[in-house]
């Protein structure tokens, strides 16, 4: 029944907010792999603003931080895990 | 004289003394011209890929004051040593506060991505 219903409705968007600016992040370091593996999904891609809510400024940083992880072997470039 | 930090992976296949004795290397080479103001080991961790077919590597990270060609000599050593598989050098990026701890490597399968089920709607 609520399958139903919900399909009916008007569709609610939560609103999606900043998760740096939510936690008082002044800086987005790229030795901090929790983090950052918040924002790649198990592809090892880098999920997208649009998705995440990630505010441009802190999106800018976090695009940074992603890559240098990746070169020093932090973060993979392409997750193998699928296989 | 500026503030550099140097994350260097070292080949963990080979045995702790001589990891031990490269560290102390490059600790040799900055402390000959700069002051190192920190050094973090993360020790032994697994690598996301592979570097050179080695699959482990031993993470060392040096936050150190020293003029531009400690940097220049540090590179060109790391150049020619095999030991070394990869390094990186930051010009004043701001020293983290964040303590590595081993165990958290584990923990990160828990980790869900921040979107999951919104990634749908679109």
């Amino acid at each position: 029944m609520s399958f139903e219903e919900k399909k009916q409705g008007p569709r609610v968007r939560r609103k999606k907010t900043c998760w740096f600016t939510e936690n008082k992040i002044a800086f987005i370091d790229y030795k901090d792999e929790k983090t950052l593996r918040r924002f790649i999904n198990e592809r090892g891609k880098i999920i997208p603003r649009r998705i995440s809510g990630t505010s441009a400024k802190y999106q800018r940083m976090l695009n940074e931080a992603i890559k240098r992880a990746r070169q020093m072997a932090i973060l993979p470039f392409v997750a193998d895990s699928l296989r | 004289m500026r503030q550099y930090e140097t994350m260097v992976i070292i080949d963990a296949m080979i045995s702790d003394d001589a990891i031990q004795a490269e560290i102390q290397k490059i600790n040799d080479t900055i402390v000959a011209s700069g002051e190192i103001l920190r050094r973090d080991d993360w020790g032994k961790r697994k690598m996301a890929y592979q570097i050179n077919k080695k699959t482990h590597g031993f993470y060392v990270i040096f936050y150190y004051k020293a003029d531009s060609s400690v940097v220049s000599t540090l590179e060109a050593a790391f150049k020619l040593n095999d030991n070394v598989l990869r390094w990186m050098t930051l010009v004043d990026y701001p020293m983290s506060e964040i303590v590595y701890d081993q165990n958290q490597v584990q923990t990160s399968e828990e980790i869900t991505p921040i979107d999951a089920e919104d990634a749908e709607v679109e």
